[in-house]
């Protein structure tokens, strides 16, 4: 166990360096910030200086080993637009980001699971049909497109919820929340639900294919054969064998949904880390665009870790083979 | 029927609700955020934009861009490099503390130290001296005409009281401390509003200070400032009635808004110019099949370009009318325009293609565009894409190479570029230090945005005259001819003069200036 354990986190470690890499080596085709904020009227020298301070003069290789060692102290640099520390920017867009993907998820999953037990419930009802037409539009239509109908709907014709930003926040220590406030729910609402929606949808498909599945196969007859109420045939027996492929998609997609908020958050003005990390490419601010893609392949590999132990937790096989382990990457 | 009314009871009941709560609060949307409350620390349009109703200089720009005192009574030059300047009395900073010559002195001195990203735009002045508590010497290190429009007014005043109060007597030196400042997230100037605050989010709130020493023009009780960086969001937050401006509003949507009764349209002509810029220099293209040798030495090429592009057409069909053809690297509001500059040379593919001929080219040749996809107020994209069609016809073929701002400025200041699209802002209101960066023979300090390479001795020699020309008039003459040159000889194809265009409430009168600064003390509900 506690080897199987280490090297994952080894691997996890691995992999997150390698990004990191991979993305100094992106940076140079990102744009140059000497430009910009030596301003128009800098002569040659001025930039020369500039970028001698920034460090922009040494190796790929040495900024990276550079960034590294100051990464694994906690210190990720100095935002190159706004002159605060990357990991202060970091940690103040942090709670809006996770207070929109968590609700996002919940939302997801909630009623993802719940259409389509409806749906698989009477696969050839009218409603089963309706909910799947639905589900093909919210896994069809982009997230963009989702968001911007919503700011239409409710923002300009109806003028029921705000089209921007987070409300009003209460700061709770470090942590500031827009949970406790009523602008700050209802600012919440339509960007968690974009942010949902093609979980949403995607997870109502899912539910319904595999409760399908599982009613067809033979366990389920059997149960019929022994005399079981339909109810419990369904919910006790059925549901529990579909849910088990759900369980690993809603864990992998958790990561996805965090890197993905990008639009969400862009298209609502949403002040989390992914709008952070979209104003930062377009002013060349490296220091955060590495940092935020660390940030999130290290979601990615703490997430993919706990996939692995609910795993080892649940299928039997994984325990007897140790050695062999990593057949689920 | 139904939808209509409820709108409209909806429209009620909202407009009821904001006008009980939040009277007077006027609540503007713009794409970026502030980069910092450090006036010295950044050189950013948007952060000087913004901060310009909280820090003053010495002189402003009035509605007219023309130039006025602001925390300076009087200016003469006493000596050709002596300016005096008699400062404003009894003028207090937002946190009482008096303003007098050691202010100037000090702010001067804050600007240039290395950790400013303003310092270049105070390069031409070596020494602020006081005089008395009301009085300072700008002594410049070459004699100046425009030191007060060109340089002055890129200089915001700082407390030093309060600077050295809370440890911020320099812009925050993150870079090499990894430390920032006080004056990073808090500000204290003389101007008609205060900060009351700075969001993680960019929004900034702000009251106006009761005791400014201007006669107030305003009605406002509160400002809150909110970036929205995605154009149909902002666009969204208008029509919602969250917002009361927006700046800008992309041109696809001012039908829309136009329809409502509620809002609407502002615009102003852009004091910037967007031109066309090709490799003069190098022996060889560094994008293009022609080999051995650079076809845009040659006028006849650049002249044949120059006739292939109609900006007409491209100002009715790609800009839909925000836009302004003209053929000179300067717009009208500066100082050096001449009427004639606004002629284009009249658009002819025949006479093109025998330019290109007679210059060897019959057939054309392939040329690489580098244009930032996200530049030039979004247009950057659509026009280029616009102009590979109208060079196609002279079988100057055009491959557009779109890249992110950040990345192409980049490129375009390494001179890395073949054939380029870039735009030029006289925001002094001169033509003077839009002809030292981009005319004058590509060098150090001046010049250093001459991408192209363009040389000529006289205008380099006119450029110098001018730039230590006491005498208006002549001054002006100087400026006007190395234009007309410059222009005689295609050194770059210009296209069009932008149209800053921004969308409003009909509650709220605003002024717009050609220097896409929003000034907060001309705001006014109605």
């Amino acid at each position: 166990m506690a080897s199987f354990v280490l090297k994952r986190i080894w691997q996890g470690l691995l992999t997150v360096l390698v990004v990191a890499f991979v993305a100094f080596g992106l940076f140079r085709f990102v744009g140059d910030p000497v430009m910009s904020m030596a301003g128009a009227e800098a002569t040659q020298r001025d930039r020369e200086e500039l970028r001698e301070q920034l460090g922009l003069n040494d190796s790929i290789p040495v900024q990276f080993v550079r960034f590294v060692a100051n990464a694994a102290t906690g210190d990720f640099g100095i935002s190159y637009r706004s002159g605060r520390p990357v990991s202060n920017l970091l940690a103040e867009r942090i709670p809006a980001t996770l207070e929109l993907v968590f609700l996002g998820a919940g939302m997801a999953l909630l009623f993802g699971v719940l259409l389509g037990i409806a749906a698989a419930l009477r696969p050839r009802g009218r409603l089963s049909r309706f909910i799947l037409t639905g589900s093909l539009a919210g896994v069809c239509l982009p997230t963009f497109v989702n968001g911007i109908l919503l700011i239409y709907l409710f923002a300009v014709t109806l003028r029921w919820l705000p089209s921007f930003g987070r409300g009003e926040t209460v700061q709770i220590g470090v942590w500031s929340t827009g949970l406790l406030t009523s602008s700050g729910l209802r600012s919440l609402i339509m960007p968690a639900l974009t942010l949902a929606l093609f979980q949403l949808a995607m997870l109502t498909r899912l539910v319904y294919s595999e409760m399908t599945d599982v009613m067809q196969t033979d366990f389920i007859r059997f149960c019929r054969a022994r005399g079981l109420d339909r109810r419990s045939i369904f919910f006790r027996h059925g549901l529990r064998s579909a849910l088990m492929p759900v369980v690993t998609v809603v864990g992998l997609n958790i990561g996805s949904v965090i890197a993905f908020s990008a639009i969400t958050e862009t298209v609502f003005q949403w002040p989390g880390l992914s709008l952070l990390f979209v104003d930062s490419i377009r002013f060349g601010d490296i220091p955060v665009m590495a940092a935020y893609l660390v940030l999130v392949s290290f979601v990615f590999v703490l997430i993919n870790l706990a996939v692995d132990l609910i795993y080892f937790a649940i299928d039997p096989r994984l325990r007897v083979s140790r050695a062999g382990a990593p057949a689920h990457g | 029927m139904l939808r209509r009314a409820s709108i409209c009871l909806s429209l009620a009941l909202s407009a009821a609700l904001l006008s009980s709560a939040q009277a007077q609060t006027f609540r503007w949307a713009t794409p970026a955020s502030v980069a910092t409350m450090d006036p010295h620390a950044s050189g950013d349009t948007t952060t000087r934009n913004i901060l310009i109703n909280v820090y003053e200089g010495l002189v402003r720009l009035n509605q007219k861009s023309v130039l006025d005192s602001e925390l300076a009574v009087s200016w003469e030059a006493i000596e050709p490099t002596v300016w005096r300047f008699k400062l404003r009395p009894n003028v207090t900073f937002h946190d009482g503390s008096p303003f007098t010559a050691d202010d100037v002195v000090f702010s001067f001195k804050r600007a240039t130290t290395s950790s400013s990203d303003i310092r270049a735009k105070l390069r031409s002045i070596k020494e602020m001296k006081k005089v008395d508590d009301l009085t300072v010497d700008a002594i410049t290190q070459a004699p100046n005409p425009i030191l007060p429009q060109g340089v002055l007014i890129f200089m915001p005043i700082l407390s030093h009281v309060w600077a050295e109060k809370n440890n911020a007597v320099e812009p925050a030196d993150n870079r090499r401390t990894g430390k920032e400042n006080f004056a990073t997230r808090n500000a204290d100037g003389t101007g008609p509003f205060k900060i009351t605050s700075y969001g993680v989010d960019g929004r900034i709130e702000m009251v106006p200070n009761e005791s400014w020493w201007d006669k107030k023009e305003h009605n406002l009780s509160k400002v809150v400032i909110s970036p929205i960086a995605s154009d149909a969001t902002r666009v969204a937050a208008l029509l919602s009635g969250e917002i009361d401006l927006i700046t800008p509003i992309p041109q696809q949507d001012v039908p829309r808004v136009k329809e409502s009764p509620q809002f609407y349209i502002l615009t102003a002509p852009e004091a910037r110019v967007v031109f066309l810029g090709f490799d003069q220099w190098r022996d060889e293209l560094i994008a293009s099949n022609v080999k051995g040798k650079n076809p845009f030495k040659d006028v006849r090429v650049r002249q044949a370009l120059a006739k292939a592009i109609n900006m007409d057409l491209v100002r009715d069909k790609v800009l839909l009318g925000a836009g302004d053809p003209l053929f000179a690297m300067i717009p009208p509001q500066a100082n050096g325009w001449t009427p004639e500059f606004k002629t284009r040379p009249a658009s002819d593919i025949n006479e093109a293609k025998k330019l290109l001929a007679d210059a060897g080219y019959p057939a054309g040749f392939s040329v690489t565009l580098d244009c930032p996809s996200d530049g030039l107020s979004n247009m950057g994209e659509p026009v280029c894409v616009a102009l590979t069609g109208l060079l196609a016809r002279i079988g100057v073929k055009v491959d557009v190479l779109l890249q992110k701002q950040a990345a192409y400025a980049g490129k375009i200041g390494r001179r890395e570029t073949s054939f380029y699209i870039h735009s030029w802002g006289a925001t002094t209101f001169d033509a003077l230090a839009t002809m030292e960066l981009t005319m004058f023979s590509y060098g150090d300090g001046v010049g250093t945005w001459n991408v192209g390479g363009y040389s000529n001795a006289e205008v380099d020699k006119l450029i110098l005259s001018a730039s230590s020309e006491m005498d208006a008039a002549k001054r002006k003459g100087m400026l006007t001819k190395a234009l007309s040159i410059h222009r005689d000889h295609v050194g770059t194809i210009p296209l069009y003069q932008p149209t800053l265009t921004y969308a409003a409430s009909t509650k709220v009168k605003v002024v717009t200036r050609s220097d896409d600064a929003v000034q907060l003390r001309w705001v006014r509900f109605q």
